[in-house]
């Protein structure tokens, strides 16, 4: 029996590691300061930007590579360009309201179906704040300013712009798991926009996979 | 992916070979070996100015390569005893980044052997032309290699077998510029140097 009981043991622990444990919306409690406490506009930028960041694509089993990836922020759409460590251009789109977009240049594997959209997804969540007028205030258990959007499709983005010595954006799907956080590190001012140094977006969802970003440059170009 | 692997090596074939096959001077330089600095300026009508990487290059005769970008991201190629290997720093070392593939390599090896065998004009993935003394023109023969370079402009030094710079050009607004300098022909370079440990 015992023999049994170990094996029953170590099955359980092989399922509990091959599950991401789900991680579910926290509970927001009131209020505490004014809503200049709630900055949380400051995380996105304002006006025309483009960043120059190195960017660490990590898959869930490890494999991964780093490219250059180049987002330009205009007024009626986004552009990005992905490029080798050496230059060559790998992918290049414009990303327009609506969610539609033009790809001018895609290189294998860049090039398969659902890479422009989830491309388009991330870039959206890191740079544009989220669409939802249901707009929630208040601060997590932990003391974390937080700012709560919930889609009329129930999904909720929380944007906590005080966390750490940058901001926070987490994600989560209608049914309140967490699906996305995104993690701003090491924050400098400039105007009114707070750009991060290092930037790790995590998708816990299928696929998962780790962008980790540097900032080798951010110009405002108007 | 196969041909970005094809387009990286040839990158850095072009940047190394010698042209002893060209028209001019009847004397060439027997290359045993190049070290050279590089400043590589990528230019794209998105970008509000290009972005400017540096680093250096090493050969050794007859296919040994070290092509090392020191800023913006550090990253090392190697190319030793028929092997190609890439390297990208994290954590403050050099780990091989295994999510390129470098298969396709192999067959450009063949095309940079030829080159500095002097076999030049017999090159199989590129048709060439000179449109001048110092320029060296290469346009993809295939098309769907052509989708993604258009053309390659060689630029000659004054001294018979080195470049100057080397422009890849992908599009109408699209290239890429690689400018050389500090050149020194014929050094010893140690072995290791094509390797990392």
């Amino acid at each position: 029996m015992k023999k049994y009981f170990l094996i029953s043991c170590v099955l359980l622990f092989i399922a509990g590691c091959a599950t991401k444990k789900h991680v579910h919306l926290p509970d927001l409690n009131k209020p505490i300061a004014s809503q200049e406490y709630y900055h949380c506009g400051s995380v996105f930028p304002k006006g025309e930007w483009q960043f120059v960041h190195s960017i660490d694509f990590t898959m869930g089993d490890g494999k991964g590579t780093t490219v250059v990836g180049i987002t330009t922020l205009l007024p009626d759409r986004m552009t990005s360009a992905l490029l080798t460590v050496e230059g060559f251009t790998l992918f290049e789109a414009d990303f327009f309201g609506e969610n539609t977009f033009q790809v001018h240049r895609a290189v294998p594997p860049f090039d398969r179906p659902g890479f422009a959209e989830g491309m388009m997804h991330d870039i959206r969540t890191i740079f544009q704040p989220p669409t939802s007028n249901n707009i929630e205030r208040g601060y997590t258990a932990d003391g974390m300013a937080t700012c709560r959007y919930t889609e009329s499709d129930g999904r909720v983005t929380d944007i906590l712009p005080n966390k750490d010595d940058c901001w926070q954006i987490t994600s989560y799907t209608p049914s309140r798991i967490m699906d996305r956080t995104i993690s701003g590190r090491s924050c400098r001012e400039k105007g009114s926009t707070r750009i991060p140094e290092h930037l790790v977006l995590q998708n816990r969802g299928i696929p998962d996979y780790t962008l980790t970003l540097t900032l080798l440059r951010a110009d405002i170009l108007q | 992916m196969k041909s970005l692997s094809l387009l990286i090596s040839l990158v850095f074939s072009l940047a190394m070979f010698s042209l002893p096959s060209l028209a001019a001077p009847p004397d060439p330089v027997q290359i045993e070996s190049i070290k050279a600095d590089f400043t590589q300026e990528k230019h794209l009508k998105i970008l509000a100015r290009p972005i400017v990487s540096t680093g250096t290059f090493t050969f050794a005769a007859p296919q040994s390569l070290r092509w090392e970008y020191r800023t913006p991201i550090p990253s090392i190629l190697v190319m030793y005893e028929g092997k190609i290997r890439k390297y990208l720093r994290k954590n403050g070392e050099f780990i091989e980044d295994k999510g390129m593939r470098l298969d396709a390599m192999q067959v450009v090896l063949a095309e940079i052997s030829s080159w500095l065998d002097g076999r030049f004009t017999e090159n199989e993935v590129f048709n060439v032309s000179f449109p001048d003394e110092h320029t060296v023109l290469l346009r993809p023969k295939e098309k769907s290699f052509a989708n993604l370079i258009n053309r390659i402009e060689l630029k000659l030094a004054d001294r018979h077998g080195l470049l100057d710079s080397v422009t890849i050009f992908e599009g109408v607004d699209s290239y890429t510029k690689m400018t050389f300098s500090n050149r020194v022909l014929n050094q010893d370079i140690p072995t290791s140097v094509f390797s990392i440990q």
